[in-house]
């Protein structure tokens, strides 16, 4: 099939038919009145902003990631936001300046991302949350609390919440003093949790030989959370920071069971990966039908900053097509009441056809929508023997046919089977 | 890797089919034809995993092979194909080249090196027309690694084209069509019937287990113990 060059679209976009889009909107609606109902207030942040203030937050992996271009009325460089979170700082930094907090906003958006590895960009619907003004591990317990109920609302109630620490593996290769270059092979090699491939680079580092076996134990910390015990235990003495960030991990652990969350939690230290502004924790949803992480976030203190307000917060955000593929996966295996139940409109509240005299059938159409039903008038289009195919192929449930007699009473209703 | 006794093979074969045999707690492995797959029969063997049944299968030209005892199923699928099947969760595990997996540098766990499929990804020339780097203005070099090429062209300041060509790279500098290749080496037998010479090792190559991020997370125990048991298998051998 040629399609003509003027109606392509770029790479990465896409549009989505009806059903696909009821679904996405379903999960998007279901995930923010869950953070609503856990007094989380919802915000829209622009399309675009200019390239240096949502740079503050990115950092040069975020910058990257980030389609920029000239704004023709000012001649400067704006960019769409790769990230919501630090549009979310840049707003609470500003127009909350003066709010003591704590402040809980959440927000669904587009972001757009550009893959370098795939020459292409990526379109992706996000919902999410933030927290700010409430710092250590209660902040970071409450927030995945809510991820969890989250994804369980939408039917990923058997999730796995992967818990790291970011501070941990920078604490870690900082006291290494490992030069500059090794210290990013050996956080590739973390991220690959590489083992052989981080002693290599560990041969070079200077540091105390406790330290050194310590870090190349780190791909291998992970499992469930009694993995933070065996850690704090082969943890070497005079290393403050890689004591607290493990106590952290544990407090936020301690936190979460006092929450009960419908999800399995996973500790996993190796975890080097995530937004230049992360500080602390680092959280990651998996479920199965996803082969990567459907939920992703962490706690950023110092991102705040970075807009003029020193202020410390947590986050994350649910990538609601990655949702939506998880449920399809899992639909044929008996979670498609899950997905089923999507889709408003689509089911339960069925539509109605309304078929005959355009003033008669107005009137119908609207004392249905009065009631709540999803009405559509035929406009004179559909021949006979086109009705019910119509009415199927739009999830019509029933047709209407308004005769032509004033008699209103004598009007057919037809159920579509 | 043994699975609950009370499981009956013949029932459940239909457990190891469909998209998601994980939820079924079964391991999903991609193995690549050829020499990574005879070596890694010999591996997984120490490790208490019998592969006899891929043999077997390859034979019928089955490519989906359900190894009930271990409670694992194989994919037999192109080298190069490995990684795509574990970065999308269609495979939780898989085998895996050095070469394969920095020419595509997916997002993966490559937790054990598995010290087979050795080799070395070299850069070599036509030993009567050696290149002078400084002097040349355009040069070509062919490969089957374009990625893993112009990372190593650009950390050495070198500006060339690359021709992207999926075999019989070693032709390419005899016909004109490069001045030099980057391609796989064991012995050197087939360079020197060409008579090419090495000019420099990009790096050494060795089969790698990566295994998807959401399998590790999913199914940690399980992921655990393959690694743990080929690991084993590799310290013993």
């Amino acid at each position: 099939m040629i399609v003509p060059p003027t109606l392509r679209l770029p790479a990465g976009m896409r549009d989505f038919a009806p059903d696909a889009a009821a679904a996405r909107r379903g999960i998007a609606e279901i995930l923010l009145g869950v953070f609503e109902r856990w007094g989380y207030a919802r915000v829209i942040t622009p399309a675009f902003e200019y390239e240096d203030v949502l740079a503050l937050g990115l950092g040069p992996a975020g910058r990257a990631a980030a389609i920029r271009f000239v704004e023709p009325s000012s001649g400067q460089v704006v960019a769409l936001p790769p990230d919501i979170t630090p549009q979310i700082a840049r707003l609470i930094a500003t127009r909350f300046r003066d709010e003591p907090g704590p402040l809980r906003l959440c927000y669904e958006g587009t972001v757009v991302r550009l893959d370098q590895r795939a020459h292409s960009q990526r379109e992706i619907i996000q919902a999410g949350v933030e927290l700010a003004g409430v710092a250590g591990p209660r902040g970071d317990a409450d927030v995945i609390a809510l991820g969890a109920e989250a994804l369980a609302a939408v039917g990923l109630g058997d999730a796995t919440v992967a818990l790291g620490h970011l501070g941990l593996a920078r604490e870690v290769l900082d006291a290494l003093g490992l030069p500059e270059d090794a210290k990013i092979l050996a956080r590739g090699r973390i991220a690959k949790r590489d083992r052989a491939g981080l002693e290599e680079i560990l041969r070079q580092a200077r540091g105390p030989k406790a330290l050194v076996r310590f870090a190349a134990e780190l791909p291998s910390l992970s499992g469930p959370p009694s993995v933070l015990k065996d850690a704090l235990a082969r943890a070497p003495g005079g290393t403050p920071g890689i004591r607290a960030a493990l106590k952290n991990l544990q407090q936020v652990v301690a936190e979460l069971s006092l929450r009960r969350i419908p999800a399995r939690l996973h500790v996993d230290l190796g975890e080097v990966r995530g937004w230049d502004y992360y500080t602390g924790i680092r959280f990651q949803g998996y479920v199965d039908g996803a082969p990567d992480a459907v939920l992703a976030g962490g706690r950023y203190d110092g991102l705040l900053a970075r807009y003029g307000r020193s202020c410390p917060a947590v986050g994350f955000a649910i990538d609601v097509e990655a949702t939506a593929g998880a449920l399809e996966a899992l639909a044929p295996e008996g979670a498609a009441g899950a997905l089923a139940t999507l889709p408003p409109g689509k089911h339960g509240n069925g539509g109605v056809l309304v078929i005959g005299p355009l003033e008669q059938a107005l009137a119908v159409a609207e004392k249905l929508r009065k009631q709540g039903r999803r009405a559509a008038v035929d406009c004179g289009e559909l021949a006979d023997g086109q009705v019910d195919a119509y009415a199927r192929r739009w999830h019509f449930t029933e047709v209407v046919r308004v005769p032509r007699s004033r008699a209103a009473n004598s009007r057919r209703r037809d159920r579509v089977s | 890797m043994k699975r609950p006794a009370s499981k009956s093979t013949r029932d459940k074969a239909g457990d190891f089919d469909g998209p998601s045999a994980r939820k079924r707690g079964i391991v999903t492995l991609a193995l690549p034809r050829g020499r990574i797959l005879d070596e890694a029969m010999v591996l997984f063997g120490r490790a208490g995993i019998d592969l006899s049944p891929v043999e077997k299968a390859k034979a019928e030209r089955r490519l989906i092979v359900p190894l009930e005892d271990a409670g694992m199923r194989v994919l037999i699928v192109r080298d190069a194909d490995v990684p795509a099947y574990v970065e999308y969760g269609a495979a939780d595990v898989g085998i895996a080249g050095r070469d394969v997996l920095e020419e595509q540098d997916r997002d993966l766990y490559e937790p054990l090196d598995l010290g087979i499929g050795r080799c070395r990804l070299v850069v070599a020339e036509p030993q009567d027309r050696p290149v002078d780097e400084a002097a040349h203005i355009h040069l070509r070099y062919a490969t089957k690694f374009p990625e893993i090429t112009r990372r190593h062209l650009q950390a050495r300041g070198i500006v060339a084209e690359i021709i992207k060509l999926h075999g019989s790279i070693e032709i390419a500098p005899l016909v004109g069509l490069a001045d030099r290749i980057v391609d796989l080496v064991s012995s050197g037998e087939t360079l020197r019937q060409h008579r090419l010479r090495e000019v420099e090792t990009i790096f050494p190559v060795s089969a790698r287990l990566c295994v998807g991020r959401a399998a590790a997370k999913l199914m940690p125990d399980r992921i655990d113990d393959l690694v743990a048991r080929l690991s084993r298998a590799l310290a013993a051998g």
